[in-house]
C-alpha cells in the first residue's frame, strides 16, 4: 500500500466528485496531460490485487 | 441486401476499433442487415474517425450490408444517467459515481434501444471483451445487466468477442502513455486476439494496433477515464483487492441499469411520450 499514491488520487478524485459535468470533463482531460509526466510503471495496479479476466 | 424482419437485422456499438470491427465482420457473416451505431458527446473528439473501418468493411462484405446512421449526440442522456439521484449515489456508492466509462456506455446503450425502435432492429452486438476487466462496462456481471435491459425492449443482446484474449489487458489506460512494455507483455501471453483476425482477413495492417498512432486514427479519443483510472488504480486497487472491487461495481450498476430499465420499460409501453424520448430528442 502507498499512502503517497492513495492520498494524490483521493484528493484528485474528491475534487472530481464535486465538479459540475462539464468541468469534471475538462479536468479529466487536464489530469492526462499531467499524468503524462508521470513513469508509465506508477500507473500498474500492484501485482498482488489479483486482477485476472473472468 | 436490406433485411425486412428485425430479427434479421443488428445494430452494432461502432467505434472503429479492432474489437468492434471485428464484431461488425461476426455481424455481416450472421445477419444481412449491419447498422453501425456511433455516438458522441461532449468530451469525446474525432468520432468520425470510425468512418475508416466503415469504408474497409464495405469494401469486404458489400456496401449495401452495412447502415451507417449520422453520429448521434447523447450528452443530455449522459447527464441524466450520470447525474440521476447524484447525492444518494455518492452517499451510498462514494467514488463509485467517477466510473464515467460504465455510465457513458450505459448511456449508449438507451439510445441504441430507441434506435432499435425507430429502425426495427432485433438484435444489439458491441465489442465487448473480457480483458478489459477494470472497466464496468465490459464486466460480464454488467453486461448481463444490459442483457436484460434490452429484453425489456424484445431486443437481443450478445458480445461477439467477448472471450478473444486482448494484447493489453488490463494494462490498457493504466499505460495509455506508455504502452510500449504493457504492450510487449501482453502479446506474449495472448493466445488468439481481435488484431489477429482482422489481419488476416486483410482488414487491419498490423495484428496489434492498440495504442499505436493508426489506432487514434481509427477512432474517438476520450479522456474521461482518465479520472476513473486514478481512482479505480491508485485508490481504490491499492486498498481493496479485484474481488472486492467487482462485488461494488457491480452493486453500484445493479442500481444504475435498474434505474435505466425503467426508462425501457415506459418507452417500450409509450414509445413517442416517453421520458426516455425525450432525453433523446432533447
Amino acid at each position: 500500500m502507498n499512502p503517497v499514491k492513495i492520498g494524490v488520487a483521493f484528493v484528485a478524485s474528491a475534487l472530481g466528485l464535486v465538479l459540475p459535468w462539464r468541468a469534471r470533463i475538462l479536468y479529466s482531460e487536464w489530469l492526462g496531460r499531467v499524468a503524462n509526466l508521470v513513469p508509465p510503471r506508477f500507473y500498474r495496479v500492484r501485482p498482488d490485487a489479483g486482477i485476472e479476466p473472468r | 441486401m436490406p433485411a425486412s424482419n428485425p430479427a434479421d437485422r443488428v445494430a452494432l456499438l461502432f467505434s472503429g476499433g479492432s474489437d468492434s470491427t471485428l464484431a461488425a465482420v461476426r455481424a455481416a457473416e450472421r445477419f444481412p442487415e449491419v447498422h453501425l451505431l456511433t455516438y458522441e458527446r461532449y468530451g469525446m473528439t474525432d468520432v468520425q474517425n470510425s468512418d475508416t473501418h466503415v469504408a474497409r468493411l464495405r469494401e469486404r462484405f458489400g456496401a449495401d450490408r452495412f447502415v451507417r446512421p449520422p453520429i448521434a449526440n447523447v450528452d443530455r442522456l449522459f447527464r441524466h444517467v450520470s447525474y440521476e439521484g447524484y447525492l444518494g449515489d455518492v452517499r451510498k456508492h462514494g467514488f463509485m459515481v467517477l466510473t464515467t466509462c460504465g455510465l457513458c456506455k450505459l448511456a449508449f446503450h438507451l439510445r441504441t434501444v430507441v434506435y432499435c425502435h425507430d429502425a426495427g432492429v432485433g438484435n444489439v452486438w458491441d465489442g465487448s471483451n473480457k480483458a478489459m476487466v477494470i472497466f464496468p462496462e465490459q464486466m460480464i456481471e454488467v453486461l448481463d445487466m444490459f442483457r436484460a435491459m434490452y429484453t425489456d425492449a424484445g431486443i437481443r443482446y450478445e458480445n461477439p468477442v467477448f472471450q478473444y484474449d486482448d494484447e493489453q489487458g488490463i494494462e490498457f489506460g493504466s499505460s495509455l502513455w506508455g504502452l510500449g512494455p504493457a504492450r510487449a507483455e501482453r502479446q506474449v501471453s495472448a493466445k488468439r486476439t481481435t488484431g489477429d483476425e482482422l489481419y488476416e482477413l486483410g482488414i487491419l495492417p498490423a495484428r496489434v494496433i492498440k495504442g499505436t498512432p493508426y489506432d487514434k486514427r481509427i477512432q474517438g479519443r476520450c479522456y474521461q477515464m482518465v479520472l476513473f483510472n486514478l481512482w479505480a488504480r491508485w485508490y481504490y486497487l491499492e486498498r481493496h483487492d479485484m474481488a472486492r472491487y467487482r462485488r461494488e461495481v457491480e452493486a453500484f450498476y445493479a442500481e444504475k441499469v435498474g434505474r435505466a430499465r425503467k426508462l425501457v420499460q415506459e418507452f417500450a409501453a409509450d414509445p413517442s411520450g416517453s421520458r426516455l424520448r425525450r432525453l433523446v430528442e432533447a
